[in-house]
């Protein structure tokens, strides 16, 4: 034992986790080198003083300035995430559409200049835009649309081979308003549907893809900023771990919030159940029922309330004690205003009728 | 399936409520962590905010593996760490630390203090989260969950991703290390 050890041990001494045979030589060294007995005792006052520091709140604000930035992580996510990912089956149908579009833009200008042997104005394609023509856009976008569904329909192998060059020049003439503004892609898309709909020269087939017409639209969009704020991004730090999982959650197939809440079982409890303090039925007077439902349910999961049951304007949850009685109707009482209707003869259920004012 | 397991998959199923419920489980504690790493309350919010928006992103790759405070502070650890390689900024000197240039050494508090002593027992407070920033990161960080938080030295292997003998040898370096930056001064 020498003064170099005490430096060593000393730490695990003062946190009480060295070994009896060491702590008895440590202390009778400490018995004779008061060099090392002041060390230890200032390493314990310096600990102490370490320990005492007092948590900090988070400065004012910190919520609302964290949740813009996450709002806008979220908004980011919706818009380029899932299907509308890199490789994701919508970006796949989105190049193909691309495709068509391109192939049949061609097809028309070459047939229009005398490209297929100078029948300018007889294309049966040219026909049909004239036909398919609707308000508010031009004939040639009109011809486009017609034409690039029927081509669609056809999925034809060249349309396909096609679909990579094409997307790298959607991506360049992409509008940056519909880029911000996805609802607005959406209307356009829904006036795409429109154009093979009234068509007397539509397909079965051209008729069939039409639903998928919509997200196939937006592709593009997507694929112009996709590569930043995937969902899949992965942590390497939790490859080096090295403890046991604690009952963590597997990776969901059902990513849904709605249906996932739908399909949660029942709980059950083996301790006594006042009925009379945790059955019941309340009105939630609310101004907003955007997220309503999702909110009632971060709520009760928060207080390991279960939801039993939820319709299209109640939801039903597993109130077993009072602590979590209480938990939900000041969680409730922060959403809108509640009004208690009484007991339920339900066992241990709360059921929540959500009302708009 | 406890309130947190409960959450956790919802808002890995995209519910941003429910997210924001698990941070305000752990944002205190993370916040006070960074406070700690950078001693700067401006950096301590812009690195909590960070570590927040970087769990959201990834709460996709956590596999429970571990606890979700453990992954959460390892996160938070992570982006201290690079945040201060990359502005290796205000390292103080341990011989002459700051705010401490007249040499007056401070009493130690007492069991019951008065006024005054708390006062003094706040001034040491600073002046030792002044030469726990003069602290090499790693050693900082060690501190700060051992002696600042109390985590265990098994949480703080977790946390680290490092084994339980390195965390203590790191612990016992780091506590010299503070211990001689602090000299005779407290």
């Amino acid at each position: 034992m020498n003064c170099n050890t005490t430096k060593k041990w000393a730490g695990e001494y003062l946190d009480g986790t060295l070994s009896d045979e060491r702590k008895n030589e440590l202390e009778s060294h400490l018995d004779t080198c008061p060099g090392c007995l002041k060390y230890v005792n200032d390493l314990r006052q310096m600990l102490r003083l370490l320990a005492s520091m007092e948590e900090e709140e988070p400065p004012e604000g910190f919520r609302e300035r964290l949740n813009q930035r996450l709002h806008s992580v979220e908004e980011k996510r919706v818009f380029h995430g899932g299907a509308f990912a890199p490789g994701g089956k919508w970006v796949k149908w989105g190049a193909g559409l691309a495709a068509a579009v391109a192939l049949l833009l061609s097809i028309h200008f070459l047939d229009r200049f005398g490209g297929f042997g100078g029948r300018s104005g007889s294309s049966p394609l040219a026909d049909s835009t004239t036909e398919n023509d609707f308000a508010g856009n031009d004939s040639m976008k009109s011809e486009q649309r017609s034409e690039s569904a029927k081509i669609s329909g056809n999925t034809t192998d060249s349309a396909q081979d096609a679909a990579e060059d094409s997307v790298s020049e959607s991506q360049i003439t992409q509008d940056p308003a519909s880029t911000a503004s996805p609802r607005k892609d959406k209307g356009n898309t829904a006036k795409l549907t429109e154009a093979p709909a009234k068509s007397p020269k539509k397909d079965n087939i051209s008729e069939k893809e039409t639903p998928e017409t919509p997200e196939s639209a937006e592709a593009p969009t997507t694929l112009s900023g996709a590569d930043e704020n995937t969902p899949q991004e992965s942590m390497p730090e939790e490859g080096t771990e090295n403890t046991d999982a604690n009952g963590g959650p597997k990776e969901s197939s059902a990513p849904k919030f709605s249906v996932m809440m739908r399909s949660a079982a029942p709980v059950t409890t083996d301790s006594a159940i006042d009925i009379s303090a945790f059955s019941g039925e309340l009105n939630l007077y609310i101004g907003d029922a955007s997220d309503i439902k999702e909110k009632i349910s971060v709520i009760a999961a928060g207080n390991g309330i279960t939801v039993a049951e939820e319709s299209e304007d109640t939801v039903t949850l597993r109130v077993t004690n009072e602590k979590q009685s209480d938990a939900l109707h000041a969680g409730l009482s922060k959403l809108g205003r509640v009004e208690d209707l009484g007991v339920s003869d339900k066992e241990d259920t709360v059921t929540i009728h959500i009302i708009v004012e | 399936m406890s309130g947190e397991t409960q959450l956790l998959e919802m808002a890995r199923a995209g519910s941003l409520p429910a997210f924001e419920e698990l941070v305000s489980a752990y944002e205190k504690k993370i916040y006070n962590y960074c406070l700690r790493m950078t001693n700067s309350k401006e950096d301590a919010e812009d690195l909590t905010q960070e570590v927040f928006i970087k769990v959201y992103k990834s709460l996709k790759s956590f596999k429970g593996n571990c606890q979700l405070s453990t992954w959460i502070y390892r996160i938070a650890h992570n982006i201290c760490i690079d945040k201060y390689r990359k502005i290796k900024a205000n390292v103080i000197s341990l011989s002459h630390p700051k705010g401490r240039e007249d040499g007056r050494e401070v009493e130690l508090a007492s069991v019951d203090p008065s006024p005054e002593e708390k006062m003094i027992t706040r001034e040491q407070q600073k002046f030792l989260m002044e030469c726990i920033n003069g602290l090499k990161p790693e050693y900082r960080s060690v501190i700060i969950l051992r002696d600042v938080q109390h985590y265990s030295y098994e949480e703080i292997a977790d946390i680290l991703g490092v084994p339980l003998g390195t965390v203590k040898s790191h612990i016992s370096r780091a506590r010299t290390a503070l211990r001689e930056a602090v000299g005779s001064l407290l």
